[in-house]
């Protein structure tokens, strides 16, 4: 089976098949790969940037990313969450904007200042 | 009308980092057209980039944010809302603001005024010109910046990193995008834009397909795209048709040469931009081209690097105004090269290393490219894949160019 490593611009194609129980991945260039490949079978996990609203601004969002990969499957769950927050303005970069969400970490911080 | 010592146009990547390293110990003007500056950066919120320049995987806003902060401490002074209409050869440059028509000189003129998107007609787009069309990069400004969704049922034409973020942009929040086409056999991006923009929202890419109609009255409808040969004629029976309100063009940006005309810069037909050396000086002597509106940058970490560059030759002319003689060394791009970034080596005013960036034409794998010092073979390096959609380079030291009248770079089969 085939799957293309997202963690460089290199974007290895991996092949992989599982012998014995024992996960055997072929056409990686670096040691990354393997690692990536036995978490996106367990588990997928992708950055997330999105916008939040901002109030007593000009500009009316904010710029928002997560400090660190989360689960895929709560992608969409977490942007309908992040839609129901506004900041006020002034807006620091890398401000807290989500520590948590169904008690996974998220750790959504804004990546821009926004002044008044 | 105020003096500068060097005025730089555009407050992107290339034209804030060419600032901040200038304003060291010189009088600069950053004239920015949008009421901050960032330029593309502030919209492209997702990550990716500064690896190269900052060692770290940032967001572009974050990107932006970094060379701002150096910015405003710097004595550099900020013009922004200001739209320049005219620069002159005496190196006058004309801007309008809130303040009015303002003129202002100086000794040296950098240009960073980024690139353009193509257009419905640049490319020929068959069909009416209905509401609902728009750049990629449009779609993504009105929704990074302003937090409008331009669109429920969403089509792209066109597979380039930006396209596939859209796809992916837009999937989120709650647009339902049906489809990207992509005229070449291959995708223009990244395979792992590919991997984690369209196959994790399930969104299909139809190569060697392009958009063959839009239809609607006022408002798009509908599209039909349709399956190319090799010589990317239309084939016959292969269209398909989708109910959409809206069709996102991610088909390339053309550098913006507004003022060359008037300059006589000479333009190079590959990169539709000015002629440059390895300064960024253009073959107008005392003006400079740096960032997309020299040629366009896969990332952005290489037009920020030629911003320091830049600003590097910058200082050491208005240092040593007097002593200034220019020995150059052409660069010539060889079988299966499109085109070299700069296309001349400046010997007397460049760093100890000199980088030149350049695209093929065609996906190669396995060859072997070769550097050729007036026509003998001076260096060859083994490339397992080179793709014209990816910039490349190569490193020369500048003591091996002792002599040296010509550089020329080849691919051959290993």
């Amino acid at each position: 089976m085939e799957k293309t490593c997202i963690i460089c611009p290199k974007g290895c194609r991996l092949t992989y098949e599982e012998v014995s129980e024992q996960l055997i991945v072929t056409n990686n260039q670096c040691k990354r790969g393997p690692i990536y490949l036995k978490q996106e079978l367990e588990q997928p996990l992708r950055q997330l940037s999105t916008t939040v609203a901002v109030s007593g601004s000009e500009i009316p969002v904010c710029p928002v990313a997560t400090n660190q990969e989360i689960p895929k499957e709560i992608m969409f769950d977490l942007i309908k969450e992040l839609n129901t927050i506004t900041l006020v303005a002034p807006v620091q970069a890398n401000q807290l904007v989500l520590a948590q969400y169904n008690n996974i970490v998220v750790d959504i911080r804004t990546t821009r200042d926004i002044d008044i | 009308m105020k003096q500068y010592d060097v005025i730089v146009i555009g407050g992107g990547a290339a034209g804030m980092s060419c600032a901040n390293s200038l304003s060291v110990n010189k009088k600069v003007l950053l004239i920015e057209r949008e009421d901050s500056v960032g330029g593309v950066l502030n919209q492209c919120i997702h990550s990716g980039f500064g690896i190269e320049f900052y060692n770290e995987n940032l967001t572009g806003p974050a990107f932006a944010q970094r060379l701002k902060v150096e910015l405003i401490n710097s004595n550099c002074e900020i013009s922004l809302k200001s739209h320049v209409i005219d620069v002159n050869e005496d190196r006058i440059v004309s801007y309008v603001n809130e303040d009015g028509y303002i003129e202002a000189q100086a000794k040296l003129i950098v240009f960073a005024i980024g690139s353009m998107e193509r257009s419905p007609g640049a490319i020929n787009l068959p069909g009416k010109r209905l509401n609902g069309i728009h750049s990629a990069g449009s779609a993504q400004k009105f929704i990074n910046l302003y937090g409008n969704l331009v669109g429920k049922r969403v089509f792209i034409l066109g597979s380039g990193d930006i396209g596939l973020i859209m796809a992916r942009r837009m999937s989120l929040e709650g647009a339902q995008v049906l489809g990207v086409a992509e005229l070449m056999p291959y995708s223009n991006g990244l395979a792992r834009n590919v991997a984690q923009c369209l196959e994790d929202f399930d969104i299909p890419l139809y190569l060697s397909h392009t958009v063959s109609d839009c239809i609607g009255t006022d408002n798009l409808e509908k599209i039909r795209i349709q399956e190319v040969d090799q010589q990317f004629n239309f084939i016959a029976g292969t269209e398909k048709e989708f109910v959409v309100d809206t069709l996102l063009l991610a088909v390339g940006l053309i550098p913006l040469t507004t003022f060359y005309q008037n300059l006589a810069i000479k333009i190079n037909p590959k990169t539709k931009s000015a002629i440059v050396d390895s300064n960024y000086e253009t073959t107008a002597k005392n003006f400079y081209a740096i960032g997309n509106c020299l040629h366009v940058h896969d990332i952005v970490d290489y037009a920020a690097k030629e911003g320091e560059i830049c600003a590097h030759a910058c200082l050491k002319k208005l240092d040593e105004i007097n002593s200034l003689e220019t020995l150059n060394i052409s660069i010539l791009p060889g079988p299966g090269i499109v085109y070299t970034v700069p296309n001349m080596i400046n010997y007397n005013f460049s760093l100890p290393t000199v980088e030149i960036f350049f695209r093929v034409n065609s996906i190669y794998k396995n060859v072997m490219l070769s550097i050729l010092f007036d026509g003998q073979v001076y260096r060859t390096i083994k490339k397992d894949i080179l793709l014209p959609a990816e910039m490349s380079s190569i490193k020369l030291k500048h003591k091996s160019l002792t002599n040296v009248n010509e550089i020329k770079i080849i691919i051959e089969e290993a």
